[in-house]
């Protein structure tokens, strides 16, 4: 019976880019977030401060 | 359908939201389980036809988008409510996000299936071109603010990126199998043994999912972005 080739490095390949795109969408979804949640809870401070 | 009902919808955080992001990840850990434990090692590309589940699901995923995309668009034209214009931004940077796992994971594939990273054929290029669409889309969003005359330029690029789908689809059938490297597994019927069959189904699902998710929080945060710039204008 044939044994299959050893594709290991590949496969390992594929799913760290898939999940690496996938981990930096998610960050730069939550830096976005960040910032606009700071900014939004500046305007709100200059708001209650005037 | 009433933009602004969808959007207080999208934003309102409920157990339904929790249900959903829970069975989200418990779908993908199953499809992860399936993959890798119950699916068998196939005898001729060996381990890396594993990649084969999550980049057909990706590829789900970002039809799924595009679908939301095309939805959206074209809701804008006929409304002008900025809600569907703001579901369209997300939904397409979902769907760019999706079609770039698609055109990676399938060349890291092919390089080890085929001893070829890219070949100039139909549905790679099909593909190709849905890739650049969907990039110029999302870069021609990120230069937008709310000008309806640009948005209304993205929404009909939306509907032209929606238009590509049927192509890539379609585009297997240009040539003979024998002419090109890309299998049509389904359409042939090469997955004999269920548990392919299952592990495929699955993560087609999980992926559709997960893309939701991700819409989910970057529409609620294209909401909040333009809340801001109505405080900073007004």
């Amino acid at each position: 019976m044939d044994t299959p080739p050893d594709t290991f490095p590949s496969l390992f390949l594929g799913y760290a880019v898939i999940w690496g795109l996938i981990v930096f969408f998610c960050l730069t979804l939550g830096l976005r977030q960040r910032d606009i949640s700071k900014r939004l809870s500046e305007l709100e401070g200059k708001k209650n401060g005037q | 359908m009433n933009g602004e009902k969808l959007k207080l919808f999208l934003l309102r955080s409920s157990k339904f939201e929790l249900g959903f992001v829970f069975a989200t990840a418990l779908s993908i850990l199953l499809s992860l389980y399936l993959v890798f434990m119950i699916v068998p090692t196939e005898r001729v590309m060996g381990a890396v036809q594993r990649i084969f589940y999550f980049h057909v699901g990706a590829a789900m995923g970002c039809y799924a988008m595009v679908a939301v995309l095309f939805m959206s668009s074209i809701m804008y034209l006929v409304s002008k409510k900025i809600t569907w214009d703001q579901m369209s931004v997300a939904a397409g940077e979902v769907a760019a996000l999706f079609c770039t796992i698609v055109l990676l994971s399938g060349m890291i594939w092919g390089h080890s299936a085929w001893n070829t990273w890219w070949r100039w054929e139909p549905r790679l290029v099909s593909f190709l071109v849905l890739w650049l669409l969907l990039v110029s889309y999302v870069l021609m969003r990120s230069f937008l603010q709310t000008e309806e005359k640009l948005q209304n330029f993205a929404s009909i690029l939306g509907i032209i990126v929606a238009i590509q789908i049927p192509i890539v689809i379609f585009s297997i059938r240009l040539l003979s199998p024998q002419e090109q490297l890309h299998p049509e597994v389904v359409a042939n019927q090469g997955l004999k043994d269920g548990r392919f069959v299952l592990a495929l189904v699955w993560a087609n699902l999980s992926t559709i999912l997960f893309a939701f998710m991700l819409f989910l929080y970057r529409v609620r945060q294209e909401f909040l972005k333009f809340d801001l710039l109505i405080r900073l204008r007004g």
